[in-house]
């Protein structure tokens, strides 16, 4: 394992200090499911100062507010949303998702802010090469065997796909986080939280937070009567495994009616997938299983498959047509 | 193994045995360990060396005793005259006379030297699988893996032999050693077991294992090598499963998603 400070503050305010003080070097530490590994793996890119942050008192809740939404506090497990009565009652394919997020023991470790914050697990960068985010100047991924865990609706620099399901079953339900900053509190969209492979900092990564600041809480809006969502996830092996392919699907319906449709492929593109094509073809449809070919001919005609993983579009096309059939069901 | 001796030795249970495993110092080399050979192998070796022991004991006792071997019976650690079981001595006092222990070692030949038929393991495996012909996913429902095992000497291991074959056997069908395919030799794919997917419980499927009791006169307590030996079989029966069930006959392992997408693509049966 790589040498590491560790600093444990016990406010927000003393850890974006000390993030602010030591640079891209720190990095924050809370469940450790990532970070650990990436630190045992030896990885240049992981950082030399931990801020432990799970001293910090009120990250770590789930709570109902005024106008129905709810909030969860940045270090709740994803064990405790997998359990919530709350969050199943209100959000029940955020629920879903995180029931199919690797296993048990990792949901107990892992936070909601780690998994919207992971990195990528690419092969090529976890086993130490020098790549775009391992201080290199080359992707791996996009020449290599990119059978499972690379984009194939292309890339900038780095082609691994974003790992994480929090996010795409987050979209639908048009969920914001909250960054704590040097400079006050800031509000983002989850989409504008990971946009795919940007430069931040001087660093690769999938997020846009910057080496000062920290996720605090997410803020899912109430949801609207006549919701239905669902979500759905390939995954090579059942348990301990990210997504080959995966849909969350939300749409508003106003009797038998969609008014409006959030259609968001994950583990196929560098950032979860927003397929607005298909979104605009299903608005004014009437929900039916009759929906799913046309459907399926409008969605991800940009794909860039490389050379291995042209079946994720397939899987991910099929995953399309299975979601609209369940929830037309 | 501790069984096999307790039975010959004459004991009832096995508080008497101590198995000291992997010692090479004490024991001597053995041919090679294949085909779930290590009840037959090692336990075959142990069976020799016991049987010498028991002689051994037999003679020291009939000696000691003035009674002819034959008349003898162990029991228990006792070893006394069928006709007056009052005649009697004990393997402590043996051992004890002969400076505190009796030795006896011997090898094994492997048992597939003395007969073709003699130990080939011969198994079958039935699978039952469910396809997602939206995605090509597929899960393994239900097996029943069979074996030809002669005496089963130890039932509960032998279950856990037969589903931890079943177990690697489906990890080899559903996911390739992650060689990389781009740069050879190189370094291994696998980075840890993130791409060394070894199945999970929740990839096992729910499986029932039948063992034939068949006669194998030719080797000690009639047991036969087992589980290892069946491995072939579920490749094939999952294959087999996967054409009954979507129509996509895949020649060529490993059974992955992508083969059944672009099988049922070219079929034009994808949903």
């Amino acid at each position: 394992m790589k040498p590491v400070s560790i600093y444990k503050p016990v406010t927000v305010e003393q850890a974006i200090q000390i993030l602010s003080l030591h640079g891209t070097e720190a990095g924050v530490y809370a469940g450790g499911t990532d970070l650990l590994i990436r630190l045992k793996n030896r990885l240049k890119q992981a950082p030399t100062y931990l801020v432990d942050i799970k001293k910090i008192e009120n990250l770590r809740y789930i709570k109902e507010d005024a106008q129905g939404g709810v909030q969860i506090g940045a270090l709740t497990k994803l064990s405790e949303i997998a359990e919530s009565e709350l969050l199943a009652k209100k959000y029940p394919m955020l629920v879903q998702a995180v029931l199919k997020i690797s296993s048990p023991e990792l949901r107990n470790a892992a936070t909601v802010a780690g998994d919207m914050l992971q990195e990528v697990w690419c092969q090529y960068l976890r086993g130490g090469y020098s790549c775009y985010r391992n201080g290199g100047y080359i992707c791996y991924g996009a020449i290599g065997d990119n059978s499972y865990y690379h984009s194939a609706m292309g890339g900038r620099l780095c082609y691994a796909v974003y790992p994480g399901d929090i996010a795409t079953a987050l979209i639908p339900y048009d969920a914001k986080v909250k960054l704590a900053t040097p400079f006050g509190p800031k509000e983002l969209t989850v989409e504008q939280l990971v946009p795919g492979d940007m430069m931040v900092d001087g660093r690769l990564q999938s997020h846009v937070v910057r080496f000062n600041e920290i996720l605090t809480e997410v803020i899912i809006p109430a949801p609207r009567p006549g919701f239905k969502a669902s979500f759905e996830k390939i995954r090579p092996r059942e348990v301990w495994d990210f997504a080959m392919a995966s849909l969350a699907l939300g749409l508003q319906m106003r009797g038998n009616t969609i008014e409006d449709a959030r259609v968001v492929f994950g583990g196929i593109a560098g950032k979860p997938y927003r397929e607005k094509a298909v979104e605009a073809f299903l608005k004014g449809k009437t929900l039916s299983a009759q929906l799913t070919g046309q459907a399926q001919a409008v969605a991800l005609t940009n794909a860039a498959p490389l050379k291995y993983n042209a079946e994720k579009i397939d899987m991910a096309k099929g995953l399309l047509a299975s979601g609209i059939e369940r929830l037309s069901a | 193994m501790a069984a096999q001796v307790a039975e010959m030795l004459g004991f009832i249970d096995l508080k008497h045995i101590r198995v000291i495993w992997g010692d090479s110092d004490l024991t001597p080399p053995a041919p090679g360990w294949n085909s779930g050979l290590t009840t037959q192998l090692q336990g075959g070796a142990l069976c020799r060396a016991t049987d010498k022991l028991r002689q051994d004991l037999l003679q020291r006792a009939a000696a000691r005793l003035k009674v002819d071997a034959a008349a003898l019976t162990i029991r228990e650690g006792v070893i006394s005259s069928k006709d007056n079981p009052s005649t009697r001595t004990t393997f402590a006092t043996l051992a004890r006379a002969n400076g505190g222990m009796i030795r006896q070692d011997a090898a094994c030949v492997h048992p597939g030297s003395i007969g073709r038929a003699m130990n080939r393991g011969v198994g079958a495996c039935f699978a039952e699988v469910e396809v997602d012909t939206y995605t090509g996913n597929w899960r393994f429902v239900r097996a029943a893996y069979c074996h030809d095992s002669g005496k089963l000497i130890n039932p509960l291991l032998a279950e856990g032999d037969m589903t931890g074959s079943l177990v690697q056997s489906m990890g080899v069908t559903t996911d390739a050693v992650p060689w990389d395919r781009e740069f050879p030799g190189t370094q291994h794919y696998a980075v840890g077991y993130l791409s060394y997917r070894l199945p999970t419980i929740m990839d096992v499927p729910d499986t029932t294992n039948v063992f034939v009791n068949s006669l194998e006169p030719r080797w000690f307590f009639g047991s036969k090598g087992f589980a290892e030996t069946a491995i072939g079989a579920p490749p094939g029966a999952l294959a087999n499963a996967i054409y009954n069930a979507c129509g996509v006959r895949i020649r060529e392992h490993p059974i992955t998603r992508e083969k059944i997408m672009a099988g049922l693509k070219a079929n034009g049966r994808t949903a």
